[in-house]
């Protein structure tokens, strides 16, 4: 039922009992579910999640403030969706706009990094007795395995941890985007033949332990031997190869590790990869603030706008749900650093794609970027929203390894309705 | 899963056959007010302006309006905070665990037909029981003469509690053959599998107590200190790139391998004062950022066994503690005392007017013995110090350890000799007092530590010996293993219990207790054979007469394959595997003195601020499978800084240091830097690189290090952490056991195992696949051993040479048997 490589025979079971019927009718269940009581049909089948750590500044990109003290050095731009302004250091994304959707009213709570990261990413408060699973692993709980690849890949950077998901639902992890994986084929020097070989050999010394031991787990060992074998031959391992590209299309997105990365997520997301998270750091700008930001512009604008660009050519913006997200904004005022601080307050989220009706702006901060000013949005509410976007159903109980009930997100999150208007 | 659903649905069918009853009020409703609520709502605390011992002031109701809705029940205050998930900031209780399934019922049954309360019943305190404390009678009053024998006494009580269980009796494994013994306790203890020669050394022992004489052999061993040190580090969460992480990792080994009582360590840990760097033990408090309530939390969970929501009492113990940042360029943290507690009541979030701080009260009761139990006549007698037998630097130890805060009036006491050296130490110490020294110690703390090490703690020991049970057999007496609770069945107390009060005894000695545990038929058992149910398999695990099918730790599956294929030194002769590789790197297009220029010279530490504004670096293909050592005496080495270390002069010479830095770097320069580093973001060019294709000769013939000497936890991509070592961010995280896609790629294609199976000039196989005196069965009997800590069967022997005959070379086949075998099943879970 979950895309997370399932081993868990106990619960797939369950799974298999309580909803029975939905599977006989050939349906994910989950969007059977939630297809049930909204008139909403889910039309985002995966999610590209632009990370960046730090706190990225909200007055500097998508919620600028003009002719105010705080506004800063930037200047707002005119879009292609009207009466939408954002920060001119995303002159492409500009042109873009038409597809996208800006939240500027997020109430964050939190303006710690290590609980803010945590709360953004999981929905919940952290707690010291319980890891909550980031947003990837819970949608790869979430949906069915779609090809060889594994469901939920992270680029760049650390997701955060699956928690009580357990291994299954880890992220798989590429460190430099379009540099081989040591660990997706035979070492250097054992020939393909000679690996099968091993193969063999191992096959059958495994299956006379399997006689012999009764340990529990052994049978979700084979299972993800067997998947891991079945990944090393898959041909869709050439979408991790950034080298055939065209010059000019690494050029459009970037020559950069985060333009690679983007491109590496398009081609993962056409491949039939169901969530994948580009990381990017350095946005905790406590000193020169603008300059930081002027950087990350000219290194996210092309790669972003690409990325919305050819998903749109290609018809798959529909199904694909980008969304851009920090663990919070930062001060309004800009301190004695000529930096900014952090600020939870308010802050802005992007996103484009997956049903996400374009050239919008939901909700507002006040004059000055300091608190919502009206449709304040819960940081859980952007959970909901994407679970939403997808078809899953965010009110479903899980249960934990130590027998917790425990809801998908947390109590009380209600999607954005708007963005799917 | 299908069995507890079925058992699940009947209880509800139950339930709702009850619904239709009347409640009690005196026996179903009063006890869930007085086990849940009135330790907060009653005379003595009046939390929420809530009384809910007396019927005026449950018919009052508190501060969110009355409790009963009459018209609509349902929407009772009462019903609706007891049904909130358990995170939700409302619910109730919120002291002690969320309420059961039935005593929600019932709750709600008797609001549903009124909620009465009869008039004049008053409701007390209901005095906490222990859990698991009742019954002693399997628990023989006489001391075990050895610990062989403490361990068959083990075995007795186990038996005799499996006999007096409801429960029908489970099936029983076999003791496991002398070569599984080796390869179990070897692995359990040491950290490694078996070498030849270690195999060989045991097989050459025929007596009757071989057994335990290799368990001493393992105890002694340098490595037991390693490998014990990853147990208390899961346990007690260390975690190195915390401030005082680095020191508390070397403390807690250096501890082990001191064999520190463990009740003196958790004194230490618990009340310790100061900069990491001279008192290590601080890490502990700075790994929770020295707040109190975390701290509660953690001293609470991780010593007692024992989870609690809010401990304000508790918490107020470490109420004054107070982490301090000095230095601009070379941070110095510690921590001391801070006039006024940081614990008050009421909750901030509630918006009190007004908060007082709170008195710190140890919450739980120690056990009150009407005459001394044997257990703590032991431990006090093997306490005792003989007069004269300290050592003048063992006496200037002591010294050193009062000075720096930490408690050894317990080994100092009642001795003439030892007076004098008490004397100048407490005039030390009241030197330290005198408000020279900016390390202050807590008081309070050190009252906490003494309750919470108290022989007649009835949490303490028991909670630690459930721990290391649990880490050798593979279950607890109680899981999870941190929650003993009376909602939480203990499942053999009085084994336990046995265990608990012999690990005190023995003066709270890791090895003692883990020689006991490893001589008990119950670790010596095998599996249940493969067929077995899941259900089968888990109730003779519960019942100790079978073992669990364990996996190795990440930490330990990577040393055993370093060890097998004999990586931990060079297998090859210099430049045998020279080759050429072809890689990309990356050249940055921006201009090269302007990168330089923007570089960060201040420093050469690692600063968080700079590591946070760079974007996602990522480690080298392989790095992920690198053990590294990390050199622990340097890192408790206290740096010298002057002759007044720990004092102002160590602040004052601090900021010399700073300032001679700055001036170093003068003002001018840092502000040269930064606007080249402004230049160079603005440039547009600061990220971008064009990839170029370089040629490299390398020569295949890596050196492994050990992997329990990291800096842990260990990233997160890499092998040991694939392999369920945990972040340890959390209270309560354990290793994540379940297999995993990146496991499998890790061992199958990874630099370890790879080079583990190919067989090299330099190791004893060698010569017995190569050359004139090749001896094909015995290079796989001594693969077997090497690998597998056995001989291989007959078939397959046949196998194997199979497999070595298909191999372009007999040494290409055996490696290829070899790659096989580390990445089997047998391999990974221990027999």
């Amino acid at each position: 039922m979950s895309s997370c490589t399932d081993y868990f025979a106990t619960r797939r079971r369950f799974l298999a009992q309580t909803a029975g019927t939905a599977a006989l009718l050939g349906m994910p269940i989950n969007r059977l579910v939630a297809a049930i009581g909204s008139a909403h049909a889910p039309k985002a089948e995966s999610v590209v999640l632009f990370w960046n750590g730090g706190g990225m500044s909200h007055i500097d990109t998508w919620d600028p403030k003009p002719g105010r003290e705080v506004g800063g050095e930037f200047e707002p731009i005119k879009t292609s969706a009207d009466g939408i302004q954002i920060s001119e250091i995303f002159p492409q994304l500009a042109k873009q706009m038409h597809h996208c959707s800006i939240i500027r009213s997020i109430a964050g709570t939190n303006g710690d990094h290590g609980r803010a990261t945590y709360e953004l990413q999981t929905s919940y408060p952290q707690n010291p007795a319980l890891v909550h699973p980031g947003m990837g692993s819970f949608v790869v709980n979430e949906s069915q395995k779609n090809g060889d690849l594994p469901a939920y890949i992270s680029i760049g950077g650390m997701a955060p941890r699956a928690g009580y998901l357990g291994q299954r639902c880890e992220a798989y992890y590429i460190g430099l985007p379009g540099e081989r994986d040591p660990y997706l084929a035979f070492p250097d020097g054992i020939h393909h033949a000679q690996g099968e070989r091993r193969l063999e050999i191992l096959a059958k010394m495994n299956l006379r332990a399997s006689n012999k031991i009764a340990a529990r787990d052994l049978k979700e060992t084979d299972v993800a031997l067997k998947d891991a074998v079945a990944l090393m031959k898959s041909p869709a391992l050439s979408s991790f190869d950034l080298d055939k590209e065209n010059p000019k299309t690494l050029e459009r997105y970037g020559l950069t590790e985060f333009g690679r990365g983007t491109l590496l997520a398009r081609k993962l997301i056409e491949t039939g990869v169901r969530f994948v998270q580009v990381n990017r750091g350095g946005f905790d700008n406590h000193m020169d603030v603008f300059p930081a930001m002027r950087n990350h512009g000219s290194v996210m604008d092309p790669a972003v706008a690409s990325l919305i660009e050819d998903l749109h050519a290609s018809g798959r913006l529909e199904k694909t749900l980008v969304i851009m997200l920090s663990e919070f904004g930062r001060t309004p005022k800009i301190n004695k650093d000529a930096g900014r601080d952090h600020h939870a307050r308010v802050f802005s989220c992007f996103m484009a794609g997956g049903g996400v009706k374009g050239g919008q702006v939901i909700g507002s901060s006040d004059k000055d970027g300091m608190e919502p000013a009206d449709r304040p949005v819960q940081v859980a509410d952007l959970h909901a929203s994407v679970c939403h976007a997808l078809g899953i159903d965010f009110t479903r109980e899980l249960t934990t390894p130590l027998g917790r009930p425990m809801k998908l997100v947390k109590e009380g999150a209600k999607p954005v309705k708007e963005l799917f208007a | 899963m299908k069995s507890s659903t079925l058992r699940h649905s009947l209880l509800l069918l139950a339930s709702a056959q009850l619904a239709g009853a009347e409640v009690d009020f005196r026996t179903q409703i009063q006890p869930i007010f007085e086990n849940a609520c009135i330790r907060c709502h009653s005379a003595e605390k009046v939390k929420g302006d809530l009384r809910l011992d007396t019927k005026a002031g449950f018919l009052r109701g508190g501060k969110s309006g009355p409790l009963i809705n009459a018209k609509e029940y349902e929407k009772s205050e009462l019903l609706r905070r007891i049904k909130l998930p358990r995170d939700h900031e409302e619910i109730m209780p919120q002291e002690t665990e969320p309420l059961s399934g039935p005593h929600k019922n019932w709750l709600t049954d008797w609001v549903r037909t009124g909620a009465k309360w009869p008039d004049g019943v008053v409701l007390k305190l209901k005095k906490k029981e222990i859990p698991g404390l009742a019954e002693t009678d399997f628990i023989p009053s006489k001391a075990p003469a050895s610990l062989a024998e403490a361990a068959a006494v083990t075995d007795q009580i186990l038996t005799k509690e499996n006999q007096a269980s409801k429960n029908p009796p489970t099936k029983s494994a076999a003791i496991i053959d002398d070569l599984s013994f080796l390869r179990r306790a070897t692995v359990d203890l040491i950290g490694r599998i078996p070498t030849a020669e270690e195999i060989k050394q045991f097989e050459s022992d025929r007596s009757a107590d071989r057994r335990e004489k290799l368990v001493d052999r393992l105890i002694a061993h340098s490595r037991f200190a390693e490998r014990w040190t990853v147990f208390f580090a899961d346990m007690i969460r260390v975690r190195s790139q915390q401030e005082g992480g680095p020191q508390l990792l070397a403390y807690v080994n250096r501890s082990v391998a001191e064999a520190k009582p463990y009740d003196q360590m958790v004194r230490e840990l618990i009340a310790t004062n100061g900069r990491p760097e001279s008192a290590p033990a601080a890490g502990f408090a700075l790994g929770d950022a020295a707040n109190p309530m975390a701290l509660a939390g953690a001293t609470s969970q991780i010593f007692l066994g024992v989870r609690q929501k809010e401990f304000y009492d508790l918490a107020a113990f470490f109420g004054t503690i107070k982490r301090v940042e000095q230095g601009k360029n070379v941070k110095r943290i510690y921590t001391t005392e801070a006039e006024e507690t940081a614990v008050k009541w009421p909750p901030e979030r509630e918006q009190p007017p007004k908060r007082v701080g709170v008195a710190p009260k140890f919450p739980f009761e120690l056990v009150n013995y009407t005459t001394k139990p044997n257990f703590i006549a032991r431990l006090e007698d093997r306490r005792r110090p003989n007069t004269g037998a300290l050592s003048a630097a063992a006496a200037k130890k002591a010294l050193d350890e009062l000075v720096d805060g930490i408690d050894v009036k317990q080994t100092l006491r009642d001795t003439k000799q030892d007076a004098a050296i008490l004397a100048e130490a407490k005039a030390a110490a009241a030197r330290a007092q005198d408000g020279r020294s900016i390390y202050t110690q807590s008081e309070e703390r050190k009252k906490l530590a003494a309750l919470i090490t108290d022989p007649r703690n009835p949490y303490f020991a028991r909670a630690f010996v459930n721990r290391v049970w649990a880490e050798l057999v593979g279950r607890g007496f109680v899981e999870p293993l941190d929650n003993i609770s009376a909602y939480n069945e203990i499942r053999h107390p009085q084994a336990l219990q046995f265990l608990a009060q012999e690990f005190v005894a023995s003066g709270y000695d890791l090895r003692s207790l883990v020689k006991t545990v490893m001589l008990t038929q119950a670790y010596q058992r095998g599996h249940l054979p493969a067929g077995a149910e899941v259900k089968e398999l888990a109730s003779a695990e519960e019942n100790f007469t079978a073992t669990r099918a364990r996996r190795m730790l990440g930490e330990v599956l990577f040393d055993s394959v370093t060890v097998a294929g004999h990586l931990l030194s060079h297998k090859w002769p210099e430049g045998a595997n020279v080759r050429e590789v072809k890689r990309q790197v990356r050249i940055p297009l921006a201009n090269a003195a302007m990168l330089a220029a923007a570089e960060d010279k201040s420093t050469n530490q690692p600063n968080m601020m700079m590591a946070m504004n760079k974007p996602g670096q990522a480690p080298a293909p392989y790095d992920l499978e690198k053990g590294a050592s990390l050199d622990f005496d340097a890192l408790l080495k206290p740096e010298k800084m002057g002759k007044d270390d720990d004092k102002f002069g160590d602040v004052l010479s601090e900021s010399k240091k700073d300032l001679a830095m700055n001036k170093k770097m003068e003002d001018d320069a840092i502000e040269a830097q930064r606007q080249a580093r402004i230049r160079l973001l603005r440039s547009g060019n600061a990220e971008r690189f064009r990839l170029e294709t370089v040629t490299a000769i390398v020569d295949d013939n890596p050196k492994f290090d050990t992997t329990l000497r990291m800096a842990t936890p260990a990233p997160p991509s890499h092998f040991i952490r694939v392999f369920g070592q945990p972040a340890r961010d959390n209270l309560g995280e354990f290793r994540d056991e379940s297999p995993s896609l990146r496991q499998e790629l890790m061992m199958l294609n990874g630099k370890a195992t790879h080079e583990a199976s190919r067989v090299g000039p330099l190791e004893p196989v060698y010569h017995l696949i190569a050359g004139p005196n090749a001896n094909p069965a015995k290079a796989v009997e001594l693969v077997y051993l090497e690998i597998f800590t056995r001989r291989p069967t007959t078939e397959e022997l046949a196998e194997a040479r199979e497999v070595i005959s298909g191999g372009k070379t007999p040494a290409d086949g055996l490696a290829d048997l070899r790659w096989a075998m580390l990445n089997s099943h047998e391999f990974r879970y221990l027999p």
